[in-house]
């Protein structure tokens, strides 16, 4: 795999800059112009509570010392999720804590424009369809409502933001999504551009009464960097674009792909310094990596993120609110009984993490936040003067958050990436701090380590080029398996992630290469070999191809996506139970040919 | 007036020209006669097949004609110089990089900006300026070609580039997406580009052979010609495309041999037909009295095309193939081929004698071939000068040579360069030998016989008539074991059809040797008849049905099979349309030729589709040559079963698009005119 340069950054950016951008001076003033005519309302829970923002009750909190706690809520309708609200809020009152926050876990279609819902496909979460279900949301329950999901980021910015705001929802997110997510149906990446600045620039106009936008790092490009550093970096970025360029108070959220306690403590710390000690978190999500399908393997990882997360707002409160996940997490969308049993949970937890709190030392997740604060601030320092340097005006927040989300994670990591040259990483360089995903990609490889360097190994594979690509966003596989071969004296051809089925096709009509390895986890396998098969025809190609990940395919009305490996095998495709079958898959490939 | 119902059918093969005059009313072939090819003046050929078989024009319907024209200039390079524009494509893809421009019939390719993608949207603007640059550069062409990437999902680049060759060049010029509707933009690009060199070929043939039906008096006679795929189409049509009589020759071959094993009886649902020829054997299957049709395209000389041709099977086994007898006395037949004993020419049999040391495993005789010899090995020259036209006898050749194996050794390889021919004992010679076929030459069936009693004497029998019984049924045996490969093969049960009498499944199946100790043996049946043709199909068609469980059938008149079929064929179009869902997945989008355009219901998109495909198939029928076009279409659904895996328990399948295929005929009695 070829790694990029500044030289190759730049005339990338040049190319960006050729889509014509209005001013973001003018999109500013737009923000403003909408923000004079709202009137924030008031939730059930800044009456009961007596407050007029959440960022208001977060900063009464910390300073009280308490532990705030979240927790995700989507049911099919807004009807249901309403009434879970309120189960929620009569167990909290029963059991005598106060349940904080809830973010609302909307329909993907919420980020489109409202006449354009109707055409899309559903997915999961309720949709908000009436100025009635809007006025509802603060009033359901007295729980406040977070918003951080398909509002800001997407077409419907600004309309959705308003919404919020009228509703009392202070809290809105997220610039994340912006950049690693897409709403179906939608391709003006420009209108999506501006509706995002504007609704971020309606957030700075109204910063004084206590409104935050929010941002979960792993939702976006932070969870596609290979290095802890490059995400510290990255959050500076943000803060700058946000705080500013758009004059909003940003509120940071992290944790879902953190395992490691070390590293989750240390991005509290962290935050905290990224935010020069005035960090006002949204909330900080559960360790979803470490979530099996097996509910008691849950219930102890939830137990120890908790314990963790609990005692490190008692030592550096952030206001983030805890996530408590239920065990179904994983596998399906979680019922209001498993929501409470969580938050029932997380409260006996804090009991034994503040007995326990003395007995812990956090020297060491301190020293990771001073290593990742340290290296993120030159990587800021250099993104910044590179943007200039490459032509991008930094003062104006539409160019930047357009170029950004066009440069991509990548291209970001390898031109401005802290960590020593090394070819033999993802990104040409040796981590500074490998995050826990990249981590987990290097266990991979030493597991498989010796399987791929045993002479049999090297006799099916040693000179021969395989193309390896993603469907999706995953990198993880891509990585393995390239570093793989490479111990088996193949030559792997990384294409990367997110490509389509006509971008691995051209490539291998130009590679000609002995095999096609695609990695894929989006819930499309059976379409999107369908549509590969055609395009390596169209371009005559004829090699073998294998698919690799979790071959499944979504179905219209179905919650749980199928199982299609079957039928990708019956197109002629190979399926791949896992790195270690690799060898054995091609092999029978090739002999077969 | 008299009805016209007769029809002319001509064959033109490799080395005879068949002709057979065919009455349609009567299903009957009321004479046949054979010409030698002359492939230098395919007119005059034909001529002399039109004399040969004495039609009376007025009652004359139709002359149909099977040619090798195209096969044979695409496989001998003799294409007119025609321009390949390709629109989209990447020079630097494999098939592309790895090729010249010749391999895909072209004598120059142009590469231009363009194309559309997998859903028929534009991919890149079509680059005029660049396309009218590259004309401008073009010389001594006769035709131009056109194909762009998904060019048969959108067709527009093409359409466009089209227009701006007529308008520039005022050339013929032919486009991909009118030739198949399948994927694979190099062999779209390929298919286009030998029909655009076969078109001033074929103009040609149509000019000659107009003067020859001008002075028989058989102008008004329209004149049809065979497509690879065994249809008709009207030679003087705008819709003839040159490319598609690839490969007519095979396709008439089966479609006659299917109707004279027929008789008067209705087609038979399925058969295969068996073609033996001197040195290999063509399998084909039919449905219904049409060729099955191969998947791919077909395959001519180095071009690999979109025509669609019969799905033949060839297996290295004929009349001419190789009898030895192995050092355990057990014959062994093939796969490499002798001429004949009873070929050779009349002043050797005085001198007749067999191979050296008593050995079944060598060729009687050696004769040099008319290929000139490049190579310096001393040896081997030495060897070459000895040996002349006439054949002369291995056993005299290794008398000079103190061990035999010399001597084979150095023929062998002159026989693998072609310097050589090997004279043997062959299936064929043993039919001779038995009075079962007759031969040309005058002594032929003594040749036949003495090779047959050396051999005999070398295998341990008594007598020559033994060893030729022997070795008939050895062959049948092949033969069938050959057919039950095919069948086996065609319904996905692999087995070895290079040793066919080695691979167990075969070996069960046909009863081979050691049959009394054998544990096991297998019964087949197939379906439908199987119908031999060539010089020694009646001879082993007895021997066949008892191994494969259904009638064997050498027709008396198979010599004549191709021009039967070109006889009896019939004008019918076939074609394919594509109806996608949009990559939103919020319309369907119907990839009609000539346009495309989204619906957003199904049923919608099939009914416009429907009409505007069959309008144009009727339009097309019509300059084919078919007087009222019956247009039948049926629709196929790609959906996959998503339950299968068991991973859901609702039933759910994944709608991937829909395929309606079309067929267009003449209805019943609008040929009779």
């Amino acid at each position: 795999m070829a790694f990029h340069d500044f030289a190759y950054f730049a005339q990338r950016v040049a190319r960006i800059l050729e889509t014509e951008l209005p001013k973001g001076s003018d999109v500013v003033a737009e923000g403003k112009r909408i923000a004079d005519g709202i009137a924030i309302g008031r939730t059930a829970f800044f009456d009961l509570m007596d407050v007029s923002s959440e960022a208001e009750y977060k900063r009464r909190t910390m300073a009280e010392g308490r532990v705030m706690y979240h927790c995700h809520i989507g049911m099919s309708t807004w009807a249901d999720t309403a009434s879970a609200l309120q189960e929620l809020y009569r167990v909290s009152r029963r059991e005598g804590f106060v349940h904080d926050r809830a973010g609302i876990a909307l329909d993907r279609r919420m980020g489109l424009p409202e006449s354009h819902r109707r055409n899309a496909p559903a997915e999961t979460g309720p949709m908000l369809e009436s100025p009635a279900n809007w006025t509802n949301v603060g009033q359901a329950a007295p729980i406040q409502p977070h918003m951080g999901d398909f509002m800001i980021g997407f077409p419907a910015s600004t309309e959705n933001t308003v919404n919020a705001l009228r509703a009392g929802v202070t809290t809105i997110g997220n610039l994340s999504q912006f950049f690693a997510h897409e709403v179906p149906l939608w391709r003006d990446q420009v209108f999506t551009a501006i509706e995002t600045a504007k609704s971020i620039a309606i957030l700075g106009h109204l910063r004084d009464r206590g409104t935050l936008a929010h941002s979960y790092l792993d939702d976006g490009f932070g969870a596609l960097f290979t290095d802890s550093a490059t995400v510290a970096g990255w959050a500076l970025l943000e803060r700058y674009i946000v705080e500013e360029l758009l004059g909003a108070k940003i509120s940071h959220c992290m944790g879902g792909l953190i395992t490691d306690p070390v590293k989750r403590s240390g991005w509290i710390f962290a935050l905290d310094q990224i935010h020069d000690g005035d960090c006002v978190g949204s909330m900080f999500f559960g360790d979803t990596l470490s979530l099996t399908p097996d509910f008691s393997t849950n219930r102890g990882v939830i137990a120890e993120y908790m314990m963790w997360d609990i005692m490190t707002q008692l030592v550096c409160p952030t206001g983030h609110g805890l996530l408590a996940m239920p065990v179904t997490e994983a596998i399906r969308v979680p019922s209001v009984d498993e929501i409470v049993d969580a938050q029932l949970f997380a409260r006996r937890i804090e009991k034994t993490a503040r007995r326990l709190l003395p007995l812990f030392d956090f020297t060491p997740a301190h020293a990771f936040a001073e290593r990742i604060v340290a290296a993120g601030r030159q990587i800021f320092k250099a993104a910044l003067s590179g943007l200039a340097e490459a032509g991008v005006d930094i003062r104006d927040p539409l160019q930047m958050i357009y170029v950004l989300k066009q440069v991509g994670p990548v291209l970001f990591e390898e031109v401005f990436g802290a960590g020593e040259p090394d070819e033999e990483y993802a990104r040409g360089r040796r981590p500074v701090a490998p995050n826990d995903v990249f981590e987990s990609s290097e266990a991979c490889v030493d597991a498989s380590r010796a399987l791929y360097a045993a002479p049999a190994s090297q006799r099916t594979l040693s000179g021969k080029r395989l193309l390896v690509a993603s469907t999706d966003v995953h990198e993880h596989a891509l990585y393995v398996v390239s570093k793989l071969l490479r111990i088996a004296e193949a030559h792997p051809i990384n294409m990367g992630p997110e490509q389509n089925p006509n971008e691995i096709a051209e490539r291998a009509a130009v590679e000609a290469p002995d095999a096609i390895l695609v990695s894929t986890h989006n819930g499309m396998a059976l379409e999107y070999a369908h549509r590969l098969q055609a395009e390596l025809t169209e371009r005559d190609v004829h090699c073998p191809v294998l698919f690799g990940g979790v071959i499944n395919q979504k179905v219209e009305g179905q919650v749980m996506p199928a199982d299609v490996a079957d039928a990708v095998r019956r197109l002629g495709i190979g399926v791949i139970g896992g790195v270690e079958t690799i060898v054995g898959a091609v092999q029978e490939l090739w002999d077969e040919k | 007036m008299t009805r016209r119902t007769l029809v002319i059918g001509i064959d033109t093969g490799g080395t005879y020209t068949d002709a057979v005059l065919y009455d349609r009313r009567s299903d009957d072939v009321l004479r046949s006669a054979k010409t030698r090819t002359l492939h230098d003046d395919l007119p005059a050929c034909i001529d002399r097949a039109i004399e040969g078989i004495d039609a009376p024009p007025d009652a004359l319907a139709a002359i149909h004609l099977s040619t090798t024209l195209a096969t044979n200039a695409a496989v001998e390079g003799r294409l007119r110089p025609a321009e390949l524009v390709l629109i989209g494509y990447d020079e630097n893809w494999s098939g592309l990089r790895a090729v010249e421009a010749a391999d895909l019939g072209a004598r120059r390719i142009s590469f231009v900006r363009g194309g559309h993608d997998y859903y028929g949207a534009e991919q890149a603007p079509l680059d005029e300026a660049a396309l009218r640059a590259a004309l401008q550069e073009m010389h001594d062409v006769e035709a131009v070609a056109v194909s762009a990437v998904y060019g048969v999902r959108n067709p527009a680049h093409e359409r466009r580039a089209a227009a701006i060759v007529k308008e520039t060049t005022g050339l013929p010029v032919v486009c991909g997406h009118e030739l198949s509707a399948d994927l694979n933009a190099i062999r779209r690009a390929t298919t286009a580009a030998v029909n655009a060199g076969l078109i001033p070929l074929v103009a040609d043939l149509l000019k000659s052979l107009r003067a020859v039906t001008e002075r028989r008096g058989l102008a008004q006679v329209p004149l049809f010609v065979l497509k690879g795929d065994g249809a008709l189409v009207r030679f003087d049509s705008p819709s003839l495309r040159p490319v598609e009589t690839l490969l007519s020759g095979p396709a008439a071959s089966i479609v006659g041999a299917e109707r004279l094993a027929r008789g008067d009886k209705a087609a038979s649902a399925r058969g295969y037909v068996a073609d033996i020829g001197g040195t290999t054997t063509d399998i084909a299957r039919t449905e219904g009295g049409r060729v099955s049709l191969s998947p791919v395209g077909a395959h001519v000389g180095r071009f690999r095309t979109m025509v669609r041709a019969a799905e033949i099977r060839t297996v290295a086994l004929g009349g001419d193939s190789a009898v030895r007898v192995d050092t355990a006395g057990g014959i062994r037949i093939g796969p490499e081929r002798f001429e004949p004993l009873c070929t050779l020419p009349e002043a050797i049999p005085a001198g007749f004698c067999g191979p050296p040391c008593g050995r079944g495993d060598m060729p009687f005789f050696v004769r040099r071939t008319a290929r000139e010899a490049s190579f310096t090995e001393l040896e081997m020259r030495r060897l070459l000068e000895r040996i002349g036209t006439t054949p002369l006898a291995w056993a005299e050749i290794a008398a000079d040579y103190r061990s035999p194996q010399v001597p084979t050794a150095l023929l062998h390889e002159l026989w693998k360069r072609g310097l050589v021919s090997f004279y043997g004992f062959t299936p064929t010679d043993a039919l001779v030998a038995l009075g079962r076929l007759t031969a040309d030459a005058p002594h032929a069936a003594d040749a036949a016989r003495q090779g047959a009693e050396l051999l005999a004497a070398v295998a341990g029998m008594k007598h020559a008539r033994d060893f030729c019984i022997a070795t008939t049924e050895q062959t049948a045996r092949l033969f069938a074991a050959a057919i039950a490969a095919d069948a086996l093969a065609r319904n996905g049960i692999p087995t070895d059809a290079r040793a066919p009498l080695d691979d167990p499944l075969l070996a069960a199946v046909l009863g081979c040797d050691g049959d009394a100790h054998a544990d096991l043996s297998l019964s087949m049946r197939l379906h439908g008849p199987v119908v031999t043709i060539g010089a020694p199909a009646a001879a082993y068609a007895h021997h066949i049905p008892a191994r494969l469980g259904t009638q064997c059938v050498a027709p008396a008149d198979g010599a004549v099979a191709g021009a039967v079929g070109a006889a009896v064929s019939t004008v019918w179009l076939k074609w394919q349309v594509e109806i996608n869902p949009t990559p939103e997945k919020t319309a369907h989008r119907a990839h009609v030729p000539g346009c495309v355009r989204d619906f957003d219901d199904l049923e919608a998109a099939v009914r416009f589709a429907t009409q505007e495909t069959a309008e144009r198939l009727r339009g097309e029928a019509k300059e084919a040559g078919i007087r009222d076009p019956q247009v039948r279409s049926t629709r196929a659904e790609k959906r996959v079963d998503l339950t299968a895996g068991g991973a859901t328990n609702d039933e759910k399948t994944l709608y991937l698009g829909t395929t309606l295929y079309f067929e267009v005929y003449e209805a019943q009695g609008g040929e009779d005119g």
